[in-house]
């Protein structure tokens, strides 16, 4: 039988992840140091995993309301107003596996077959594919590193036709780790009210800033936004696989219909250790938070400058926990030098390209690993720099 | 942001942070990290600078350490001031702290051999004028010390790529 054939033409078109390929030979070699992943190097806390715990062993092993349970969506309220000023009701949430499937959701729900999607790049690997899922266009709007990765009026109006029905801001971004100050929001929310676009904001990394506080595009601009966040990166709860999505009532109805269907409700467990990791950290004035971000700055620091000092060029980040370093001056492709700094020295970086063809000359070095490790990778990064001149 | 605050933390969790580390990390210039800490200094907040040593990884060479509880009878002119210079002056008193509940003083003591501990404790300490009695417990082993885990045990695995 020809298997292939049989494929959807939607899903057998798409590309596997370039990520993929890097895991697999950094899966075989030993002592690898990586700065590769997404996903942060603490353990969930331990106070939002006894929580988990406890509600186990009180027997709580039930499907909850399909939005999530009534909890977790009050205490998503309060800490979505009192945290980033952005006012969502319980009735315009819902709680999903991961904010991958609210990302999910959010395009299955809105995507006509061939409406446009928006979608800056460099950017996160799934919104392309998503939204290719459902049938939609993704369209890319290029960012650049002089203009701090941020998507611009003028490269935005660009790219819409009348087709164009989505933009999607993925700020703190990954793999920039750029994020918006208050001008670009507000350029961006002009550009959605004048070529009446839904904006569907990944704020996921928002709690990860240094130096400013994170602002949503969201903010003010909630009818017309779904904001899509989760537990992930925030509180260290990448394995508990909870997000969730707020927005217009009608668009959360619509993905609620396909949730209902597709995944009923988020684990209770995850929605449970999810209502501690938020209520403990307002009850504490997100000192938590602030511990582990005091950790990513000084690696984030750290890895800046080293790279400044090594003659590459490398935009400050100030979000998520990614750095984008130019190393076109090594005379090297993003894949070329990722591979060797791999397969030579052990150390385990993403090209740029995986990200977007324009992520061309950028590596994305993750510093969601010890500060030990980063300065051993910095050595060695060093060494390998250093025979190319 | 209180730059105090967030220096104090940075130094606590390494001491040895660079001025210009700090710096950078604060969004700020050195002079104002090199004033704020210098300040700090003398003001008597910052009182020095530690290495937290894990004496378990030392081995035989690993000091034996007790905490007592300390019950003592203040007067009008002799009190707990009076009463902890004089335990605290001991070399072998490493902390001493003032406690509510059922004693007065805390405190932990270092030396080379438990022996040299309960000599310690009947040759110097229980006979101190003010002291009335002491329990002594022996620290058999350290888990965690100002908030550092000392013996981190299993590593945690993460995919080695991920998106
Ligand atoms: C920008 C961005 N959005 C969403 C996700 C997925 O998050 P979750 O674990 O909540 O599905 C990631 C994970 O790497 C991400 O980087």
């Amino acid at each position: 039988m020809n298997y292939e054939k049989l494929i959807a033409s939607s899903v057998s078109s798409v590309e596997p992840s370039g990520i993929r390929k890097f895991f697999d030979i950094a899966n075989e070699l030993k002592d690898v140091i990586s700065m590769s992943v997404g996903e942060p190097d603490f353990v969930t806390p331990w106070n939002i995993r006894q929580s988990a715990i406890n509600s186990i062993q009180m027997g709580e092993t039930h499907y909850t309301s399909n939005s999530g349970t009534p909890r977790i969506r009050s205490l998503i309220k309060q800490y979505l107003s009192e945290r980033f000023n952005v006012h969502y009701e319980p009735d315009q949430m819902l709680v999903t596996v991961g904010a991958s499937e609210a990302l999910d959701l959010a395009f299955r729900a809105l995507i006509d077959p061939g409406d446009e999607v928006l979608i800056p790049a460099p950017s996160y690997v799934s919104y392309e594919p998503s939204v290719l899922f459902a049938h939609g266009v993704p369209v890319p709007i290029v960012t650049r590193e002089e203009d701090d990765f941020v998507i611009r009026k003028e490269n935005i109006e660009k790219t819409i036709t009348e087709k164009t029905k989505i933009i999607v801001v993925p700020y703190p971004n990954n793999p920039t780790g750029a994020i918006l100050s208050e001008e670009d929001i507000i350029d961006i929310q002009e550009i959605a009210l004048k070529y009446d676009l839904i904006v569907i904001a990944d704020e996921i990394y928002a709690e990860l800033t240094y130096g400013r506080r994170h602002r949503s595009v969201a903010e003010g601009f909630e009818d017309r936004t779904i904001l899509i966040n989760g537990f992930s990166k925030a509180f260290a709860m990448t394995g508990w696989r909870l997000g969730y999505a707020a927005g217009p009532k009608p668009f959360i109805n619509a993905m609620l219909k396909i949730h209902q269907y597709t995944m009923l409700c988020a684990p209770i467990m995850s929605q449970r250790a999810g209502e501690e990791a938020l209520s403990n950290e307002m009850n504490k004035d997100y000192s938590q938070i602030a511990e582990m971000l005091r950790s990513y700055n000084k690696r984030r620091v750290f890895l800046v400058d080293s790279f400044r000092r090594l003659g590459y060029s490398c935009y400050e980040p100030r979000g998520a926990f990614y750095v984008f370093p130019n190393i076109t001056a090594s005379g090297l492709t993003s894949e070329e030098f990722c591979k060797r700094l791999l397969l030579e020295y052990h150390v385990a970086c993403v090209p740029g390209t995986a990200f977007g063809k324009n992520g061309e000359g950028f590596i994305r070095c993750s510093y969601a690993t010890s500060y030990e490790n980063i300065q051993e990778a910095v050595r060695r990064i060093e060494r390998f720099t250093g025979t190319l001149k | 942001m209180d730059i105090r605050k967030e220096i104090l933390a940075i130094l606590k969790d390494d001491a040895l942070t660079t001025h210009a580390m700090i710096a950078r990390m604060l969004d700020t210039d050195e002079k104002t990290v090199d004033e704020e800490i210098g300040a700090m200094e003398k003001e008597g907040i910052i009182v020095k600078y530690e290495a937290l040593i894990n004496s378990e990884a030392l081995g035989d060479d690993a000091p034996a350490e007790a905490m007592i509880e300390i019950k003592v009878e203040p007067k009008l002119n002799f009190g707990y001031e009076d009463i902890a210079r004089r335990i605290y002056e001991f070399p072998e008193v490493k902390s001493l702290y003032l406690m509510s509940g059922r004693y007065d003083f805390s405190i932990r003591v270092e030396a080379k051999t438990m022996k040299e501990i309960s000599k310690f404790v009947w040759e110097k300490l229980a006979i101190l004028e003010g002291v009335k009695s002491t329990e002594t417990t022996f620290l058999m082993r350290k888990y965690k010390e100002n908030g550092t885990v000392l013996n981190k045990g299993n590593e945690q695995k993460r995919l080695v790529v991920s998106p």
